[in-house]
């Protein structure tokens, strides 16, 4: 899945997988923060980005998401 | 089996050129069991395709459906009214089933979307091996049962060669030398002395030296009523 995000340029740093027990809640919040921190840095994703834009304008500027 | 790779994307988009509107076509059988153009890959690479075509300012509609078999005409004839609305076709399946589109609706231009590899199987989960070339006269009968035209890097009819060290070819540590395992075979088959009849020279005609091949089964046509 990283492979195709990173051929089609949207980046495979988007996605990642952690292999979990239901008892690793500490490895579960930790995976999260970073996942979280790791999106931050890429910004949004240029396609929901072009999607949010397009409904934003649909809405007559309204940004309904927030 | 027929085992095919994906060809990158990038060519793939290359190859669709101008095209608005594209039906992805997969196919059920070798394809799909080497996970190269089966029902998933095809939902796989339409989604990748809508994505990077967007992301690059050209977005094109992709549409995807599978059928069984891509190279018998009554698998792929209920395609025939859907094949009007679209620009063109990529088809996931095997060089045989991109033939049989083309030759079946000449008026939609059907794109590969793979390339057709080679006839083998899978070793283990994740790697095929090659095993067949079908040659159309088939040694496995003398060669207890190991194929040197598929799998020696010669095709010797009679080895092994002097580059046969420790059970391995010297073009790749990674391949076993044919010959050495046709040996061994014998010899657990105890039939070794097999081994010592010199085989003549292959009649290279009936594999693709003689042209394009065809196998007409009289028994088998579906005669004109007279």
């Amino acid at each position: 899945m990283a492979g195709w995000l990173d051929r089609i340029g949207l980046g495979g740093e988007r996605v990642r997988m952690f292999n979990l027990s239901s008892a690793m809640a500490v490895q579960f919040a930790e995976a999260v923060e970073a996942m979280v921190e790791k999106v931050r840095q890429l910004g949004l994703n240029p396609l929901r980005q072009e999607r949010d834009a397009e409904q934003e304008k649909s809405n007559g500027g309204r940004d309904d998401r927030r | 089996m027929i085992v095919g790779e994906q060809k990158s994307i990038e060519e793939i988009v290359e190859l669709l050129g101008d095209a608005r509107k594209v039906l992805v076509v997969g196919c059920g059988t070798c394809v799909t069991v080497c996970f190269a153009g089966g029902e998933k890959e095809v939902g796989v690479l339409s989604s990748a395709l809508r994505m990077k075509t967007k992301l690059d300012g050209h977005p094109i509609e992709v549409d995807e459906a599978t059928v069984q078999r891509q190279c018998e005409w009554e698998y792929i004839d209920p395609l025939a009214e859907r094949l009007g609305e679209y620009d063109v076709v990529l088809s996931l399946a095997c060089g045989i089933g991109v033939q049989a589109m083309n030759e079946r609706f000449p008026q939609t231009l059907t794109l590969p979307g793979l390339n057709t590899t080679f006839l083998g199987l899978p070793e283990e989960q994740g790697v095929w091996e090659e095993r067949c070339q079908a040659c159309g006269d088939c040694l496995l009968g003398v060669t207890f049962g190991i194929c040197p035209i598929a799998r020696c890097s010669k095709q010797l009819l009679n080895g092994p060669c002097g580059g046969s060290q420790n059970g391995v070819c010297e073009i790749n540590a990674d391949v076993p030398c044919a010959w050495q395992l046709i040996w061994e075979r014998a010899g657990q088959m105890g039939q070794v002395e097999r081994l010592l009849v010199v085989q003549e020279p292959k009649n290279w005609s009936r594999s693709r030296d003689g042209g394009p091949r065809k196998i007409v089964r009289e028994d088998l046509r579906l005669k004109e009523a007279e």
